[in-house]
């Protein structure tokens, strides 16, 4: 096809080929054939009297340009500005094979009613077959290609064409010639540039303003536009002298009238006429009229410069334009030079800048104002002009083929690699070029039919890729390609000429950097989505396929969902069945869930790096293991063992994914696949093939059994995802740095041989858990089940509860005093929740047999669940064990709490205070005492404060040492919700000062526990410490309710003992009692002794040694009477002195006793106290002597 | 006035891009100043100047350019702009951002500018030059 923006289309004579009853691949063959024929020499045409006579000019040629398509209807209107627009010959294409049947007069009538617009109809009748006929012959019009060569048919044709064209242009003589503006009333686009149109007003009020009358003469409009029209159909019928006398007389007239838009087209015209006359080397004249205008050029010129380096451009010279001048008005008469290139090129430039500035005068005209397709050709023309001669280099002999035939310039491949500058040998800078194009910014595509829009972008990608301004020949190429793709239908292109559609898209794909790497994600996405639209109307599998792997691939991130979904479906629909996923990074990481089902290994040196010398350890830290060296997991041939894949879905579709396998590095370790789990799933229920949704990410577990011993190195999976081929995936870890290539990661395993599996198999418990009450005491049952074929040979366990954790942190307390973490430690290690009572069953358990363990239960106050948890392995030794955890949830409720507690000396007197209902059984238990020769005051009571937190009655029974052999107990039933109080008769005790000054044990059997004390304090908590340690081994509180379902144990750790209630609780050190005597009777009484005035009576003071070392001091008597105020000294006289000392020491365990005589003188209650006074300490009687004197 | 900036990298990569009521061709923008490439990739071995004033236009928008010693691209397609000396300033004051951008041991050349602080401050010039 020739170019149809070529410089020379207004010299053109358009030929419409049409098929006469042939199939279109003969029809093609035969337009082959005819379209090398793009010219004919005049001389070469029959010569006719009409006014085109092609002997008034012999070296001329008529220019054909063939088409095939019927006229756009939208350059209806443009045929009186620009005559070659009009198709003036038709050519109807046929062969013998058609013509057997059929009147060949028929077929060419049939074809003029059909193509009524055309001025000469012809037939060409192609094939050699037919015998000779000389009435077919001499048809009229009808041209057989056996008779005569194309060649010459197409000059009979032209003969045709050159009379009918006088009949043509002789219908014009009495017309009025209008512009496009006029008679398409508006249907013809035109330039709204706000811009432009402005400064073009502008310019004209100037011109208006300094010029003639503003009126016209209408007839000279109408005749230069008349000599316009035939200066073109003179262009087109090849006699280039008269045309460009038309063009120059017509020229002179509408500059006359102002009438810019035809002036414009006639220089155009002109233009081309001085081209074609220089390239035939034919010399010609251009009036001074015509020159004028060109000489102006610079004044009139509303071009601007947009580029920086106006230097280059050839447009702008005065000076040159003289030259121009020069050379026009001198005949040259040498036709077998050089065209004289510059000075041509140079008229050329000076006329196209002319006529672009005519043109925009036009454009605030009503109706003469230039159509924006005529405006937008023009540059067209003018460019490609200017890209040949760049190309090329010059304008000689050469370029004139190219001219003509429209042949594609000498550089047309695009090479991205050699970038060689092609303007050191060009007329035309690629830059001044480019600035022509410029000019098309006024131009409103949008407005444009679509065949316009079509036929300008595609000469633009022709020009950019000519002058190999690649990034905008894609640019107009994706234009061009957005523009057709709304109104295509479905493309029926034969496969092998797909190739060229694949080489337009792969320009594409190379000059938007697609496929190296992702730069400009927005651009190169839509470059692929205009691609993917037009292959999907090529139904090109293979490029389809191409394209939405990349799409889905790289630019999903920047795809809406709905084209996420469209593509991808495109992509199934198109993809072979050997074709990967399209995305290799779904999985996120690979994991090694630890569940609590597992083992552990115990290393066999502790620390590596400690090298045995002989008797001595070195250190050596080259043998300490690597930080970020790969962690091994342990696990056992031929046991199920699983492995979590985190996979994430990036698409805003789901991705089904099918026949999930696992990949190993090497092939050392098989593995068998059991199933694959959701971990979220609570139903556990199995899947072989799993939904991702949309923009989630999924753990899925994959369960697994090891086939073989050695290592076992898992780095991915490979699966089916969406109906793909098998795709590998794997973690990919990225570096950070460009440097280091990312790495990717993998579980490393251990498999080892296969081990003993002890199972869970009954707990008698429902449920496994259990609501207690504090201090409850119950048992239950566990059945355990060797599963495994090995024997367990070893088994130990270890027992916790949920109040390890809170006990262990206050432990870490550094601060806290020893006897505290003495608490804590018998919390943690002596006061177990759980006991296993039948620990003899643990020892070997068989394989494939059950054991049943019996376990112990006591409940402490905020425990929620415990655990025994067993370790244990096939023989002792061995260098791993293997963990079975044995969960019980525990519900604790309060049940008897110790509200309150206090200690209370007993004195002989006390006996009679407690003879009531509630302390009876006190009463009772001291008189006992009392009768069995004891003494009260060795006793204490215990008060007790007890509430039952529980919502039932609960027996409360405590029981206590009496005596080394004895024991008491009381028992009281508590209300629910209620307290009582319970006194518990204690005997007290005393603890050598051996005992005191023992530590306080350690649990733990912590050796060094620095005391920051002082000894005075730590005597006096090692005192509490012990007394308490005794006191709470004498006494037990148990309760139960009724009926018996639950009994327990009263906590009394609550204990604390006060120094105060020490001194209650223990035998003090020196024991001081007062008799009273008369004579050697005893005056007896229950508190109060009686005794008669002025008689003698012996106070007798009995002082027993208790402590370790040998007594001594003063003794002092302290009577006392409570109702005078007189000297005691005149009430009761003394036998001797009321002090004394004690000069003989009173032996450590032993006693003595000291009399004094006294007589009371007066009547009144007295009573008599006694005091020693040691070195250190004073000591009193246990009760005083009270008497009543009558 | 609308205004679309773009970065350009040595790849053609956007380094930076920031658009200004530029709704009825948002997303042809890039491709509008990557083909402007072409043309300022010829130029700048024509003169020692680093500013391109209207080195192409399309539609009624037109493209001006700078290019730093470092072969970065500095394009904007605008649309009324006032004046193109605000333009040369717009880019002088644009480049001593990037140089400063460039400085920070955190910034790779040719790496995308995702830095909120230069986003601001580009804006801000934005607003100083063209009232934007």
């Amino acid at each position: 096809m020739t170019d149809p923006n070529s410089y020379i289309v207004p010299a053109r004579v358009n030929i419409r080929l049409v098929p006469v009853g042939i199939s279109l691949s003969t029809f093609e063959k035969y337009t082959k054939l005819l379209k090398e024929i793009f010219e004919i020499r005049l001389l070469d045409v029959t010569p006719d009297r009409g006014t085109f006579n092609p002997q008034g000019f012999p070296y001329g040629r008529i220019l054909f340009n063939y088409t095939t398509c019927r006229c756009d209807p939208d350059s209806l209107f443009l045929y009186d500005l620009e005559p070659f627009r009009k198709v003036f010959i038709l050519v109807g294409v046929t062969d013998e094979n058609f013509i057997k049947d059929q009147v060949l007069e028929d077929s060419l009538k049939q074809l003029k009613e059909q193509n009524p617009d055309v001025i000469t109809h012809n037939l060409v009748v192609f094939g050699d077959e037919a015998k000779e006929d000389e009435q077919l012959n001499n048809l009229e019009n009808v041209f057989f290609q056996k008779f005569r060569s194309l060649e010459t048919i197409m000059c009979d044709i032209s003969s045709n064409f050159l009379q009918s064209l006088s009949n043509y242009a002789a219908s014009y003589k009495h017309v009025t010639l209008r512009s496009p503006g006029s008679i398409a009333s508006g249907n013809i686009t035109r330039i709204t540039s706000s811009a432009v149109v402005t400064s073009i007003i502008e310019k004209q009020k100037k011109r208006f303003s300094v010029s003639f009358d503003q009126g016209f003469d209408r007839k000279l409009r109408v005749k230069a536009r008349q000599q316009k029209l035939l200066g073109n159909l003179y262009l087109l019928s090849g006699r280039l002298n008269d045309s460009l006398k038309e063009f120059c007389e017509s020229i002179y007239g509408l500059k006359s009238c102002n009438d810019y838009l035809w002036l414009g087209s006639a220089l155009e015209g002109m233009g081309v006429c001085c081209l074609l006359l220089s390239m035939i080397g034919s010399s010609f004249t251009l009036p001074n009229h015509v020159l004028s205008i060109l000489n102006t050029i610079t004044k009139d010129s509303l071009l601007l410069n947009l580029v920086s380096s106006p230097s280059a451009s050839p447009r702008s010279s005065l000076q040159s334009m003289t030259n121009v001048n020069a050379n026009i008005t001198t005949n040259t008469a040498n036709s077998n030079k050089e065209f004289g290139q510059e000075r041509i090129l140079e008229l050329l430039t000076s006329v196209h800048d002319k006529v672009i500035s005519y043109y925009k005068l036009s454009i605030p005209s009503a109706d003469d104002y230039v159509p924006q397709i005529v405006y937008c050709e023009t540059i067209l023309r003018y460019t490609k002009l200017c890209t040949m001669v760049h190309l090329n280099g010059k304008m000689d002999k050469n370029t004139f083929p190219f001219l003509v035939n429209g042949k594609k310039s000498p550089i047309e491949k695009f090479n991205p690699i050699v970038s060689e500058s092609l303007d050191s040998i060009s007329t035309f800078d690629r830059l001044s070029i480019v600035a022509n194009l410029q000019e098309l910014s006024d131009v409103e595509f949008e407005k444009l039919t679509l065949v316009q829009k079509c036929l300008i972008y595609s000469s633009l990608v022709s020009i950019y890729g000519d002058l190999q301004y690649h990034r905008k020949k894609a640019f107009y190429l994706k234009l061009l390609l957005k523009t057709i793709h709304p109104s295509l239908g479905k493309l029926d292109v034969p496969v092998d000429s797909l190739s060229q559609y694949r080489e337009l898209f792969e320009y594409l794909l190379t000059v938007y950097n697609i496929e190296q790497s992702s730069t400009w994600l927005l651009l190169q996405k839509n470059i692929l989505l205009v691609i993917l639209s037009f292959s999907t109307k090529l139904d090109d599998h293979q490029l389809l396929s191409r394209v939405s792997y990349l799409l889905l691939n790289r630019f999903h991130e920047a795809l809406s969902p709905k084209e996420q979904e469209h593509i991808l479906k495109t992509h199934l629909s198109n993809i072979s069945e050997d074709q990967e996923f399209f995305n290799d990074h779904l999985l996120q990481n690979l994991g090694y869930p630890d569940n609590g089902n597992n083992y552990k290994k115990i290393s066999s040196s502790k620390d590596k790096t400690l090298v045995i010398q002989g008797e001595s350890f070195v250190y050596n830290p080259y043998l300490k293991e690597k930080a970020n060296s790969p962690q091994k997991f342990s696990i056992m041939k031929d046991e199920i063992s699983q492995i979590s894949l985190t996979l994430y879905n990036p698409y805003a579709f789901e991705l089904d994914v099918a026949n999930i396998e696992l990949t190993t590095v090497t092939q050392e370790v098989k593995l068998k696949i059991l199933k694959v789990d959701f971990l979220k799933n609570e139903e556990n229920s199995h899947f072989t093939a799993i939904t991702l949704k949309p923009k989630t990410s999924l753990n899925v577990l994959v369960i697994f059994i090891p086939l073989d011993i050695g290592t076992l190195e898992i780095d991915g999976f490979q699966a089916n995802v969406c109906s793909c081929k098998q795709t590998k995936f794997k973690v990919v870890q990225a570096t950070g740095n460009h440097a280091v290539a990312n790495t990717t990661k993998s579980l490393i395993f251990d498999v080892m041989h296969p081990q003993p599996v002890l199972s869970l198999t009954y707990v008698s418990l429902y449920n496994s858990a259990l609501m207690l009450l504090e201090g409850e005491e119950t048992q239950f049952e566990v059945n355990l089940k060797n599963y495994s074929s090995i024997p367990i040979g070893y088994l130990q366990y270890v027992i916790t509860d949920s109040t390890y954790e809170p006990l262990l942190q206050i432990l870490s307390n550094r601060k806290l005093p020893v006897n505290e973490i003495y608490e804590i430690e018998y919390h943690l290690f002596d006061k177990k929740a759980l006991r296993i009572l039948n620990e003899e069953v643990l020892g070997e358990i068989e394989s494939n047999k059950s054991v049943r363990l019996q376990v112990g239960m006591v409940a402490k106050r905020g425990m929620k669940s415990t655990n025994i948890n067993l370790q244990y392995c096939h023989k002792k030794g061995a260098n791993m064990l293997r963990n079975l955890d044995i969960p019980i949830n525990v519900t604790v409720f309060p049940s008897i709490e110790l509200d309150a507690y206090d200690f209370y000396p007993l004195l002989g007197s006390s006996q009679s205070g407690l003879l009531n209902e509630q302390t009876g059984y006190l009463s009772k238990f001291l008189s006992e005492v009392v009768s069995e020769g004891g003494k009260i005051s060795d006793y204490c009571v215990l008060s007790l404060d007890l509430r039952n937190s529980w919502n039932e009655p609960l027996k409360v029974e405590f029981s206590f040492v009496t005596d080394v052999n004895g024991s008491f107990s009381i028992k009281e039933i508590i209300p629910s919700f209620k307290t009582r109080k319970l006194l518990l008769p204690l005997k007290r005790f005393k603890l050598s000062a051996e005992k005191l000054s023992e530590p306080i044990p350690s649990f733990r059997e912590k050796q060094f526990i620095v005391d920051k004390i002082s000894p005075e304090e730590r005597k006096n908590m090692l005192q509490l410490f012990w007394y308490r340690h005794n006191l709470l081994q004498m006494i037990q509180g148990r309760w139960k309710n009724e009926p018996e379902t639950r009994i327990g144990s009263v906590d009394t750790r609550g204990l604390r003992l006060s120094t105060k209630m020490v001194n209650t609780l223990s035998v003090g050190e020196v024991d001081i009692d007062l008799s009273l005597f008369q004579e050697s009777k005893e005056i007896e009484g229950d508190i109060v002794r009686t005794v008669n005035v002025h008689e003698c009576y012996n106070v007798v003071v009995n002082i027993h040694n208790n402590s370790l070392s040998a007594l001594k001091g003063i003794l002092r008597h302290v009577p006392y009477c409570m109702q005078t105020k007189k000297p005691i000294d005149q009430k009761v006289l003394f036998n001797g002195t009321l002090q004394y000392a004690i000069n003989d020491p009173i032996p450590s365990g032993e006693s003595r006793s000291f009399t004094m005589g006294a007589i009371f003188v007066e009547k009144g209650f007295y009573e008599w106290g006694v005091i020693l006074d040691n070195d250190d300490n004073q000591y009193l009687e246990t009760e005083p002597l009270k008497v009543i004197a009558r | 006035m609308s205004l679309y900036l773009a970065l350009i990298g040595t790849r053609d990569n956007p380094l930076y891009e920031m658009e200004i009521k530029m709704d009825p061709i948002r997303d042809f923008c890039p491709f509008i100043v990557h083909s402007a490439l072409d043309i300022i990739e010829d130029l700048q071995w024509k003169t020692n100047q680093l500013y391109f004033k209207n080195i192409d236009n399309y539609d009624n928008y037109s493209i001006s350019g700078y290019v730093t010693p470092g072969n970065i691209k500095f394009m904007i397609l605008y649309q009324n702009l006032r004046s193109d000396e605000a333009i040369r300033q717009f880019f002088g004051e644009l480049n001593d951002l990037y140089v400063k951008t460039l400085l920070s041991p955190f910034y790779t050349i040719n790496e995308a500018i995702r830095s909120k602080a230069f986003d601001q401050k580009v804006r801000m010039l934005s607003r100083k030059y063209f009232n934007l």
